[in-house]
């Protein structure tokens, strides 16, 4: 049985100084020391008033340390969903990878999907990663879920293509890569980078091709792939 | 998994978990418990090594995160806590 070992008294200062002083000069060290109380057993919803938090900075803070919190932090869910439209850009950044661990059914994992058109760029990046990072499994829920509401969406043509058998053939990922349709190509480097682990060469030449959501996208790729 | 002897010499396995990484690539303690800030006593060889491993490709992805993201002091104290952890499992390994 699980023994709650988190500092109250600690916990509840560290809540207190960060919604005071998001950007202090001692935040990063201080959310950290705030996400081993909560990993230590300080119940979640003391995380909600940062969640929530009107001030951009504070949503920030609360939104990476759900992030960090691992599957356990599911609880969280619906109070992170609504921050994929947040209008600060690394709140949407973060919750990310809360879906990625967090959602079960397909409308929570295709909002996340639906930041490969988000209009900042690491935003996209991190809905890429979503992608390659994502299980076939989830892959499919979101297919199912938009196909049904929204039938004639280029998301159902890339994840209907991502799931099928040319998502793991070089020359069809390679001449996907091409597609006129810059959301299709950014599932064609997406499912490169799924692939990359028993053949590298799309990936490799996702790296080359003019499109910099793509040629980013894959050579991070390439760099998480080096020992 | 540590075994040790109970009171009337029979084996008692008290089960532990080093910590892994997670489907979004993160190193990630078990529930209760936080990032170890020295290399928990009980840890065999094999752990170490498994932490190791863990500890190596959770920094390479923290590290691309924050060039995609844009440096965050929170998430750079993540990665100085995560190689700190990484230094003394390579110490503990290294048998110094």
């Amino acid at each position: 049985m699980l023994t709650s070992k988190y500092n109250q008294d600690r916990a509840e200062k560290l809540v207190q100084r960060l919604t005071e002083q998001p950007q202090s000069s001692q935040a990063g060290v201080m959310a950290n020391d705030l996400l081993a109380e909560f990993q230590l057993g300080y119940p979640l919803e003391n995380l909600r008033p940062l969640l929530h938090s009107e001030n951009p900075d504070v949503a920030d803070v609360g939104a990476w340390i759900a992030s960090e919190l691992g599957t356990w932090g599911e609880q969280l869910l619906p109070d992170v969903l609504p921050l994929l439209r947040h209008p600060a850009k690394n709140v949407r950044f973060s919750v990310i990878d809360c879906i990625l661990l967090w959602a079960t059914d397909g409308a929570e994992l295709s909002a996340a999907i639906k930041l490969t058109e988000d209009s900042e760029s690491s935003v996209r990046w991190k809905a890429m990663d979503f992608l390659s990072l994502a299980t076939r499994d989830q892959l499919q829920l979101a297919l199912s879920y938009l196909d049904e509401v929204e039938p004639n969406s280029t998301h159902v043509r890339g994840l209907r293509w991502l799931l099928s058998w040319d998502a793991s053939d070089a020359n069809a990922v390679k001449a996907a890569l091409q597609n006129e349709n810059a959301l299709l190509r950014k599932y064609a480097v997406v499912a490169a980078s799924r692939m990359a682990k028993a053949d590298r060469e799309p990936l490799s030449y996702a790296a080359s091709v003019k499109d910099p959501d793509v040629q980013n996208f894959a050579k991070s790729s390439i760099r998480l792939l080096k020992d | 998994m540590v075994v040790e002897k109970g009171k009337e010499n029979e084996q008692i396995k008290i089960l532990y978990m080093v910590p892994s990484r997670d489907q979004s690539g993160k190193f990630h303690s078990p529930k209760g418990e936080s990032l170890p800030d020295h290399v928990p006593d009980e840890w065999t060889r094999d752990d170490l090594e498994h932490a190791r491993d863990e500890l190596r490709e959770s920094i390479k992805r923290r590290n691309e995160v924050a060039a995609q993201k844009g440096e965050e002091a929170k998430h750079r104290d993540r990665i100085r806590r995560e190689e700190q952890l990484l230094r003394q499992v390579e110490k503990k390994l290294s048998g110094s």
